[in-house]
């Protein structure tokens, strides 16, 4: 048999390529393969071959000495990363425009993130912030009409407290308190206080940072008064400081010393993180009907090795022996056990979201960086090609290129860093974050950080490798530039895409908050809510019948009138933007246009100066005697009887609620709600008063000064009751303000989008300008005129825009559901909006194509020819 | 590593270079060192002796030129560096001294 050019053994071969040998592995393939026939000749082919696979063998364990004189120590590693680092900068200085521009927005991008990130974690993703959540539990109990009712009286708790062995009962009130200006900082703001049992805070796991927590003795009446702060209370608006310890905070007038600062980590069960823990002693004192009445929220955690169902069984017997004991005997009063209130998966569902588009942005930025690279690795192809022409192995090469991105990238995170520790309490006081929670940057946010960095900086310089590691050497050598290298141009393509659909995504989410955020600002609420008043009067349930309720509602609005300041009070129990809302939809035409129908009082009218532009409001004697007439608003009247007609018609066909009812009047147009959308109320009908409802006092100057004595007026009527009363403007503006932050930060979040996309696609274009110049020269000499260059490549360069253009509306329109939350009065596919994102971006776009452009059309063909 | 020590097998690889003489490159070597101790010997070892005793300074090499006898592949030519001559002959000198001492006896 003969053999021409035997080959070597296979598992020979094997062993040779996955060993080490770098820049020596041609001369040894050589001089095995020298052996390998010498042997054959000597010793026959099978010992050859087999020596020959021991000589390959034999390479593998000394191959680290073998390479050269090169070591892999660590040190050497880390030496040549900072040599490649070290050289990615000095090729920065080359374009420093391009580059700055890049790395300058790669930080903003990371920034925004970082920022954006930092609430999402503060506000969703922290855990829940108790030990051992599985054994808390939130007790209710059900009364004999079946409703369940979750709060206590703090001697029920007691008694619960003392003889239930299977659980430990912890009590909650919940409260708003604003700040005094006693000796703590940020006087006058609200702050909310949790008003606790002594050891809720440690039944449910909470850690003190400095001092103590709360503890039963602080229950004890006549105990000193103590409070315990939150961490993010402590840090955010007491500067951390450890000296507040043994301070005193006034709480609307009631001192307490600060004993404790509680661990972040711990959000308690339910109802949020509180800015200030006090013990029911303390709070008894801030809101003296805590004393007496049920308003505790009870949660109880089932001590180790008791069965859920048991636990059950016996507060529910528990439970009824203290019914029993009341005037009204319920025996079949039952507790249950809920699941404690966790952070609503709402909250959970908005954070998602706003980390999708944050995503989007770095998706955006490491488009960008990936561009910068492909464009520096057309210009360095000659570079490359001779580095490996020389012997530098592929590995070192690409290992260089990933380098670069990463430095790069680092340099942004820095920058990112700055941003995002300035932007993210800025954000967080924007949006309103609680003053409880604590949003300093934990390890999470730090990660997150890094992570970015990583996977931008990583993929960016990953980008050209395939393009930059050809194998073709000789035509770089020899100054050709290469063609349309073998994929490289459609991933510049599918980059400027995928730049040019997130950004229009994100521009058209912008656009439409953005006009909600106007629609809510320049709407026509139909009042002036500067001199209107809202004043709530909410006796403890159970402890007030129809007719007290009646009686109290009447001696309120007598003493209200009898303010000097009140121009007119009217009741309702759907008061604009906080009310109950009635929805009364209107079928027109296709569509439907969505209504509220607000039961009022005769005088409601003159509190909230409607006008009547037909008939009459109705009288105090139609309200009480029950006439089912009513007045609808003008809007209303318009759809509904295009002719004018409105009045004496029957309402019966919009609304079963209605049936029965005639129209007496038309009145103006006033707004019931702003968000989601804006509802105008489409009909008043009468109710008689009552003490559930609201007060609407119209005011005869600023109604915000009147806000202590209309409180003091109402308060005085009966002990117990909670009054809140509230300046309509303040009530528009916190209706307002959701929104507006929500648009602020989108805003922020869509410039950088924009600008990302706008670097991106003139890096793109003055890319493929700058390996186009032959071409360019070569039509140039054969006729073309400066203009046809520059349109063809203004038409190149926007084709992928396009593609991107109509991807990015389309992902809009399909996400649009996930706006319908913040939305006020426009609709997830407003064209107006999507017409002015896409105007923006194409205008972007077109700008920054411009200039490579006109710098294609100015190229000398002489001086290409010369090259050729 | 042996410092600048040799070991037994970087001797005899170093003493192979000089006796192979001129155009010394891995393989010569390889079959110097089999043939003189009658001993397997891989090219692994020798490519390591190699480089250790060019990285002490005992050695020099140089790609040679390219020669039709394998296929125009071009090969590492080793030759000795006159600090390589001064310690075989060095370790000659203690050596020869030694046995002296043992055949003349105390």
């Amino acid at each position: 048999m003969r053999r021409r050019d035997p080959r070597p053994p296979l598992l020979g071969r094997l062993i040779l390529r996955i060993t080490r040998l770098g820049t020596r592995r041609a001369e040894i393939a050589a001089d095995l393969e020298e052996q390998l026939l010498h042997r054959r000749r000597t010793a026959g082919v099978r010992r050859a071959g087999w020596r020959y696979v021991r000589d390959a063998a034999s390479l593998l364990r000394p191959a680290p000495r073998l390479v050269g004189r090169r070591q892999t120590s660590l040190t050497s590693v880390l030496s040549g990363i900072r040599r490649d680092a070290a050289f990615a900068l000095r090729l920065g200085r080359r374009r420093p425009g391009v580059v700055t521009l890049t790395v300058v927005g790669l930080g903003l991008a990371i920034g925004v993130s970082t920022a954006v990130f930092s609430l999402v974690n503060a506000a969703a993703l922290r855990s829940v912030g108790v030990t051992n959540p599985e054994s808390v539990f939130s007790i209710g109990r059900l009364n004999a009409r079946g409703q369940i009712r979750s709060t206590w009286s703090p001697a029920e708790w007691r008694t619960l407290r003392e003889r239930s062995a299977t659980t430990i009962v912890e009590a909650l009130v919940p409260e708003s308190v604003s700040l005094g200006q006693l000796s703590t900082p940020g006087g006058g703001e609200s702050v909310s206080l949790h008003v606790v049992s002594g050891g809720y805070l440690h039944t449910f796991g909470a850690r003190p940072v400095l001092g103590r927590l709360l503890v039963d003795a602080d229950d004890e009446p006549g105990s000193a008064p103590v409070a315990v702060i939150s961490e993010g209370f402590w840090r955010r608006r007491l500067a951390g400081a450890p000296e507040v310890l043994g301070q005193t905070v006034d709480l609307e007038g009631t001192p307490a010393t600060i004993v404790g600062i509680v661990d972040r980590a711990f959000s308690g069960p339910s109802w949020g993180t509180p800015g200030v823990w006090v013990p029911f002693p303390v709070g008894a004192r801030i809101r003296p009907y805590l004393a007496e009445l049920p308003y505790a929220r009870l949660t109880v955690r089932v001590r180790p090795g008791v069965e859920r169902a048991a636990a059950a069984a016996e507060l529910s017997a528990l439970a009824a022996a203290l019914e029993s004991t009341d005037s009204a005997a319920r025996p079949q009063a039952r507790v249950q056990l809920g699941p404690m209130d966790t952070r609503s998966g709402e909250i959970r569902t908005i954070g998602l979201a706003v980390l999708g588009a944050v995503v989007l942005v770095l998706l955006l930025a490491t488009a960008n960086m990936a561009n910068l690279f492909l464009a520096s690795a057309a210009e360095r192809h000659r570079e490359v090609a001779v580095r490996l022409a020389l012997g530098s192995g592929r590995w070192r090469v690409a290992a260089q290129l990933v380098t670069e991105g990463l430095t790069f990238s680092a340099v942004a995170a820095a920058i990112g860093l700055i941003v995002a520790l300035w932007l993210g309490p800025l954000f967080a006081e924007l949006l309103g974050v609680p003053l409880g929670v604590d949003v300093r940057f934990d390890a999470r946010v730090y990660i997150f950080l890094a992570g970015a960095t990583l996977f931008v900086g990583g993929l960016a310089g990953i980008a050209p490798v395939r393009y930059s590691l050809r194998r073709d050497l000789a035509s770089p050598m020899k100054g050709w530039t290469p063609a349309a290298s073998s994929g490289s141009p459609r991933t510049r393509a599918a980059l400027v895409a995928i730049q040019a659909s997130t950004s229009t995504l994100l521009l058209i989410m912008t656009a439409i908050l953005a006009r909600s955020v106007v629609n809510a600002s320049v709407v026509d609420l139909g009042f002036d809510p500067e001199r209107i008043l809202m004043v709530r009067a909410v006796p403890p349930s159970g402890t007030c019948d129809d007719a007290c309720s009646m009686t109290y509602a009447r001696l309120a609005i007598e003493r209200l009138t009898g303010l000097p300041e009140v121009e007119a009070v009217g009741v309702t129990t759907s008061p604009p933007m906080v009310g109950a809302l009635y929805p009364l939809i209107v079928q027109q035409g296709g569509g439907q246009e969505l209504f509220a129908r607000v039961p009022a009082s005769a005088d409601y009218s003159s509190a909230m100066s409607l006008r009547l532009t037909q008939g009459r409001f109705y009288t105090d004697a139609e309200a009480r005697s029950g006439d089912r007439v009513a007045v609808v608003s003008e809007a209303l009247a318009r759809i509904v009887w295009p002719a004018g007609a409105a009045l004496g018609q029957q309402l019966d066909h919009l609304s079963d609620n209605l049936a029965g009812f005639r129209v007496i009047g038309v009145a103006s147009d006033a707004a019931n709600s702003l968000v989601p959308r804006l509802r105008r109320v489409g009909v008043y009908v009468p109710i008689d008063d009552r003490a559930t409802a609201t007060f609407m006092v119209r005011t005869r100057s600023d109604a915000a000064d009147v806000v202590p004595r209309a409180h003091a007026a109402v308060s005085a009527i009966r002990p117990g009751v909670r009054v809140t009363t509230e300046a309509m403007i303040d009530v528009v503006a916190a209706e307002r303000a959701p929104v507006q932050a929500i648009a602020g930060v989108a805003s922020t979040v869509a410039f950088v989008a924009l600008g990302l996309a706008v670097i991106g696609l003139y890096g793109i274009t003055a890319f493929v300008v700058g390996q186009r110049t032959r071409e360019i020269g070569v039509r140039m000499a054969l006729g073309a005129g400066g203009r046809n260059v520059a349109g063809l490549f203004a038409r190149q360069s926007l084709f992928p825009v396009l593609v991107g253009l109509v991807t990015g509306v389309g992902l809009a329109l399909a996400a649009g559901h996930v706006l319908s939350g913040p939305i006020l009065g426009v609709s997830a596919t407003d064209p107006a909006s999507y017409a002015a994102a896409v105007a923006v971006l194409a205008g972007a776009a077109a700008a920054a194509i411009v200039s490579p452009a006109r710098r294609a059309a100015r190229v000398d063909p002489a001086a290409v020819l010369r090259q050729l | 590593m042996k410092g600048d020590h040799l070991g037994e097998f970087e001797e005899l690889a170093l003493l192979a270079v000089r006796a192979v003489g001129d155009g010394a490159y891995a393989v010569p070597v390889q079959r110097y060192v089999e043939q003189a101790t009658n001993r397997t010997v891989t090219m692994g070892a020798v490519y390591a002796a190699l480089d250790r005793l060019e990285a002490k300074g005992l050695v020099r090499s140089a790609m040679g030129a390219p020669t039709a006898e394998r296929g125009g592949k071009a090969k590492r030519l080793f030759s000795v560096t006159p600090e390589g001559m001064r310690t075989l002959k060095y370790l000659r000198r203690v050596r020869d001294r030694i046995w002296r001492a043992i055949e003349e006896g105390h």
